[in-house]
């Protein structure tokens, strides 16, 4: 009931405000009442009579609300309220929003910073002692029973997480495969819904982990696929592999591009970033590979050439022929990154190539161990 | 180890323009007095110097958990995100 009296009020003063002339002192008073005391910024952009620019402010300042309080990776929030200046009547509702942001980020110096700019007498102030509480700035002293039940959800208890974390734990000291895998999925489906970023990390962590347990890793590249999507699960795959298995590390960065080249917005700074760790890595991986990994590898380059050529169509992607397919991953990185790095790298291959040969019939590598490697390229398809 | 956002330290995304990360370099080299905070701040600029070598900073800067327990201590020094609709009721 008191909600709505606030609700008409701050309706009231608008309507006021937007019936008073431009520049007289009533409306200098009402704009200055209704910065202070606006709670609901959805009746600016509801508002017919309301100016398109304020309309648009209003529509900036709800989004942030929702994607900041709500944790969605949204940075162009962030570039639209800087448009929200000083003497906007969303003003303190920008910097309310900064704060909380700056509050989840751990950034408590810039926290307090924003709150500062808030005014003491607005009714966005209220929020100041819930976030200097919550950051262990100050405790409330007389907390209502509203400001503890709002704390309280944002720091609930996540046991949980804990017993899931434990169930990990145990799954690897009694070697049991099948229980690991299973609790890793769950683990990686409940993260990804609230801690994005823990998420990426523990996918790269369990990947990995698997990896070196020899467990197979294709059921929880599968669940990353669905969750993140192929680009990004891709990647995180080869972060998880680069030190246990570069040679598969490296499929898995050429897929991920490949991946991202169907994106419309992949720029070609990208291109050369994604070309350099290629590169990288294939430097450092044995010529000899087996018959299998060679072919995968030969497809691979296949299908990236192609989608290289459709999506950059002014740059000539036709290095050098060679029957090595390391040789062409390192061309392609001259072509399609600016680093020096990569010039270095050709021409370090150029004085050494009669060094490389390209013989698919050795088997006497580290690859015939793992029977394994068929199973994990398959997720490509 | 440390680990430092280059980004947020910066205050760019891994598209931002070359100006951009040049202007940023120079008000915090102003805003540093130390010879080592600038020489810290030269090695962070010359890691994410070009609009490529941001690419490849944001590519790969993720890493894994060393051990499974940073999960624990990471999730819970993490805030919940509740939604809207629960900070309004505040008002």
């Amino acid at each position: 009931m008191i909600k709505d009296k606030i609700k008409t009020k701050n309706d009231r003063i608008l309507e006021k405000f937007l019936s008073s002339s431009p520049g007289s002192l009533e409306h200098i008073t009402l704009r200055s009442e209704l910065k202070q005391g606006l709670t609901n910024p959805g009746i600016l952009e509801r508002s017919e009579r309301t100016s398109e620019k304020l309309r648009k402010e209003a529509r900036t300042i709800l989004d942030a609300f929702e994607a900041i309080t709500n944790g969605m990776y949204n940075p162009e929030i962030f570039t639209s309220m800087e448009e929200i200046t000083e003497e906007s009547i969303l003003y303190f509702w920008k910097e309310l929003n900064l704060a909380i942001h700056s509050f989840y980020e751990k950034n408590y110096n810039e926290m307090d910073i924003r709150l500062g700019k808030i005014d003491p007498k607005s009714a966005l102030i209220r929020f100041k002692p819930i976030l200097l509480h919550l950051s262990g700035r100050s405790q409330i002293q007389n907390i209502t029973t509203k400001q503890k039940e709002l704390i309280d959800n944002i720091i609930k208890d996540r046991s949980f997480i804990r017993s899931v974390i434990s169930e990990i734990i145990e799954s690897l000291e009694y070697d049991m495969e099948d229980l690991f895998l299973e609790t890793a999925k769950l683990m990686l489906q409940d993260l990804n819904r609230n801690y994005k970023e823990p998420a990426y990390k523990f996918a790269i962590w369990s990947i990995e982990t698997a990896s070196r347990y020899k467990y197979s890793p294709t059921e929880l590249i599968a669940t990353c696929k669905v969750l993140f999507g192929n680009t990004l699960a891709y990647r995180l795959t080869a972060i998880a592999m680069e030190e246990e298995e570069p040679d598969i590390s490296l499929l898995f960065w050429i897929q991920s591009l490949i991946s991202r080249l169907k994106s419309k917005d992949l720029t070609i700074e990208e291109t050369g970033a994604y070309f350099t760790i290629i590169s990288r890595l294939a430097e450092k991986i044995e010529v000899n590979q087996d018959k299998f990994y060679l072919e995968s590898l030969t497809g691979l380059l296949k299908t990236i050439k192609f989608e290289l050529e459709n999506k950059f169509t002014h740059i000539s992607s036709n290095p050098e022929e060679t029957d090595n397919p390391f040789e062409t991953l390192i061309y392609l990185s001259t072509v399609y990154s600016s680093l020096e790095e990569n010039r270095t790298r050709l021409t370090a291959l150029d004085t050494s190539s009669t060094d490389l040969t390209f013989d698919v019939s050795t088997n006497a590598n580290k690859f015939k161990k793992n029977s394994s490697k068929p199973v994990q390229l398959s997720l490509f398809d | 180890m440390k680990t430092v956002n280059l980004f947020k330290l910066f205050n760019i995304s891994a598209d931002s323009e070359d100006v951009e990360l040049e202007e940023s370099y120079l008000n915090l080299k102003q805003q540093n007095s130390t010879k080592e905070g600038k020489t810290e701040l030269l090695k962070n600029y010359n890691i994410i110097s070009t609009k490529e070598k941001r690419y490849l900073y944001s590519l790969t800067s993720i890493k894994g958990f060393k051990d499974i327990s940073e999960l624990d201590k990471e999730i819970i020094s993490r805030p919940n995100y509740i939604g809207p609709r629960q900070w309004l009721e505040l008002l």
